[in-house]
């Protein structure tokens, strides 16, 4: 299967002026097209450090990052930016919509980066809401919806331009378990059906349950194999034990 | 249209910090126009006065006249000037004028004077003299036969002399000879201004030509009174080219009144400065609402960054959001300024009580002021707080994509 996303022995370490902290300490990991997988660990584990830099939000201290065949650690930050606008979607833990923009606009506003047409943002605008059970709630602003809705239209805009990969840090930490049964449903319908890529990183079993693969982190470090229960994915799986130290202090 | 919809929907996020805003820069433009139209009124019906009174906004003279005023120094052909004058459309119209000094005696005793010979059925329209006589009545034309004369109520105190009392008028002739006249007063005036009051008076221009020994065609000036100021450069053009081959000189009113122009001058920039101070401390308004608002939405910011928005967007749009608000303060502030400008115009604006009644250059300022509004003031205003607004917009927009978009989304 064709790997979308590879780590080679990558670092991140953080400077905190008299003390520097490891949040990643060697990472090798490799996701796969059309995978469905969950990072999990205990906060402070990394987890949102390796999304950070799949997304070129961040960058590592050291190593090899590959994101779409983009050797990120050379791209300049507009060039980054280019890449989560046109092969990224984002699913952030606290809803992040656009608070003056309504659903229906706010599940267009990637396209409308990319400068599609408005025809076509508007139908798939449109199509993603009807997909993710908000139709009817096309024009109403995000203060009008519940947390659920809300992360439902975040999963639209993330979908909408059609991303190879779509990343979501800590979906349902804000949802409760009905809301999260849901969007977890959502989620995996919409890699199953439309096959798009997902890294969830999460401190939930119940999507860790619905996760072809899990990836658990520990104070930076792979903590335990990461496993392919459908027989997908092809991840590199490095265990690495011991936790580093904070240096330079 | 999406920077356009997100700055328009962004300021409505926080309604009453916007209308805040918008009222204080409002406020600051209203306030700043009002005082350029007050002013520009003060100047206008000073300006105006002056020009009617005197030599017209346009003056024609002899070249050497200003060096050296004498009676000989004088234009040889009225007609001719009048000829071209009322050629142009934006003449009202043409006054020929004789000036000169001289002695005026009583049995009191005798001052040095200023006259000033005028048409007096013409100058009845026009001058400020004929609006401001407190005892008598101002000339007439049957009044060349009696030599009547108008002086000021000081010079009248220091003469002792009252209506129909006699005064003598010496001065020299255009041939340099001293001359004496026999005048009968037939008015007091009162102008306000010590110089005029105490120093000036006027009589019919037929009298003062005998006296100075010029034709029915001579004086020693030609006034052009316009029926638009703003005419006045074309006006002086047009007429420079056509007395080109006369031997006359050809002034604006600032030439002949220095001391008004002076005046109107420094007004125009000391207001122009203080509208800038008053705009600038009402942009503060601006700054701290859009500052406020980036601080406030760094995460907002931080999110839009991680989804690939460029960064130019989001300045611009934080740029557009303050441009948005200059716009519509100034636009309101204008309106209003307008508003009471206009108000102020219809009705007049009575300061006589305020203490502050004064004279520039002799002549007395109108305490009853109608502000005159001007597009030129309102582009002024307008342009003053597009600039601040753009130069308190550069740190706001600057700071709003300077956000570190992992650590601000990490801290959620």
């Amino acid at each position: 299967m064709t790997s979308i996303v590879e780590l080679e022995n990558v670092t991140k370490e953080y400077d905190l002026g008299a003390t520097k902290v490891q949040a990643l300490g060697g990472i090798d990991l490799t996701f796969a097209k059309g995978e469905f997988t969950v990072v999990m660990g205990p906060s402070g584990s990394g987890k949102s450090t390796l999304l950070n830099i799949v997304s070129g939000l961040d960058r590592a201290t050291s190593g090899k990052v590959r994101v779409v065949d983009v050797d990120t650690m050379k791209c300049s930050d507009a060039a980054l930016s280019k890449l989560r606008l046109e092969k990224i979607g984002f699913v952030f833990q606290a809803y992040n919509l656009i608070p003056v923009l309504t659903a229906l606009e706010n599940a267009e506003y990637v396209m409308l980066l990319q400068r599609r047409p408005a025809a076509e943002r508007r139908d798939r605008a449109k199509a993603m809401l009807d997909l993710v059970g908000l139709r009817g709630l096309e024009d109403r602003f995000p203060r009008q919806l519940s947390g659920g809705q809300q992360q439902r239209v975040a999963i639209a805009r993330a979908i909408a331009a059609e991303p190879v990969l779509v990343l979501a840090d800590e979906p349902t930490a804000n949802l409760d378990s009905k809301t999260a049964a849901a969007l977890i449903d959502l989620m995996e319908k919409l890699n199953r059906e439309k096959g798009v890529t997902f890294i969830i990183s999460t401190h939930d079993p119940a999507v860790v349950a619905r996760a072809h693969r899990t990836v658990t982190l520990r104070d930076g470090l792979i903590a335990k194999p990461a496993t392919a229960p459908d027989g997908m994915g092809t991840a590199s799986k490095r265990i690495t034990e011991g936790a580093p130290s904070p240096i330079g202090s | 249209m999406l920077v356009l919809k997100l700055a328009w929907r962004n300021l409505l996020r926080n309604r009453r910090r916007t209308l805040i805003t918008i009222f204080s820069i409002a406020s600051g433009c209203a306030l700043s126009f009002f005082f350029f139209a007050f002013q520009a009124g003060v100047h206008k019906k000073t300006i105006d006065d002056a020009t009617r009174m005197l030599a017209g906004q346009i003056t024609v003279e002899h070249p050497q006249y200003r060096d050296a005023p004498k009676p000989s120094l004088f234009v040889p052909s009225v007609a001719k000037v009048k000829t071209v004058a009322e050629k142009m459309p934006d003449v009202e119209l043409v006054k020929p004028l004789c000036l000169g000094n001289g002695v005026v005696s009583s049995a009191a005793g005798g001052i040095g004077i200023g006259f000033l010979g005028v048409e007096p059925d013409r100058e009845k329209e026009l001058s400020q003299i004929a609006r401001s006589i407190v005892k008598g009545r101002f000339l007439e034309s049957s009044d060349v036969d009696i030599k009547g004369v108008v002086i000021g109520e000081r010079l009248a105190d220091r003469l002792h002399v009252d209506v129909g009392n006699k005064l003598v008028l010496t001065t020299t002739n255009a041939q340099g000879d001293v001359v004496e006249e026999l005048l009968r007063v037939v008015g007091i005036f009162k102008l306000g201004s010590a110089t005029m009051d105490g120093a000036l008076i006027e009589l019919p221009i037929a009298v003062v030509r005998r006296v100075m020994g010029l034709t029915e065609d001579q004086a020693t000036q030609v006034g052009l009174v316009l029926k638009r100021p703003e005419a006045q450069a074309m006006v002086l053009a047009e007429t420079k080219r056509a007395l080109a081959g006369e031997n006359l000189a050809v002034h604006p009113w600032e030439t002949l009144l220095p001391a008004i122009a002076t005046w109107v001058s420094a007004g125009d920039r000391a207001n122009q400065v203080m509208c800038g101070v008053v705009l600038f401390l009402a942009s503060f308004a601006i700054l701290n609402t859009i500052l406020m608002s980036v601080i406030e939405r760094k995460r907002e910011f931080a999110m839009l960054l991680a989804l690939g928005t460029p960064p130019q967007l989001l300045r611009i749009q934080v740029f557009v959001e303050t441009l948005m608000l200059g716009v519509l303060g100034s636009g309101i502030g204008l309106a209003l300024g307008a508003s009471f400008a206009y108000a102020g115009q219809k009705n007049g604006i009575d300061m006589s009580d305020s203490g502050a009644a004064g004279t520039v250059g002799g002549m007395a300022l109108d305490p009853h002021v109608r502000p005159a509004l001007s597009t030129e003031d309102a582009v002024f205003v307008a342009v003053v707080v597009l600039v601040v607004t753009t130069l308190i917009a550069i740190y706001p927009t600057l700071r709003s994509s300077r956000v570190d978009v992992a650590n601000t989304l990490r801290s959620q």
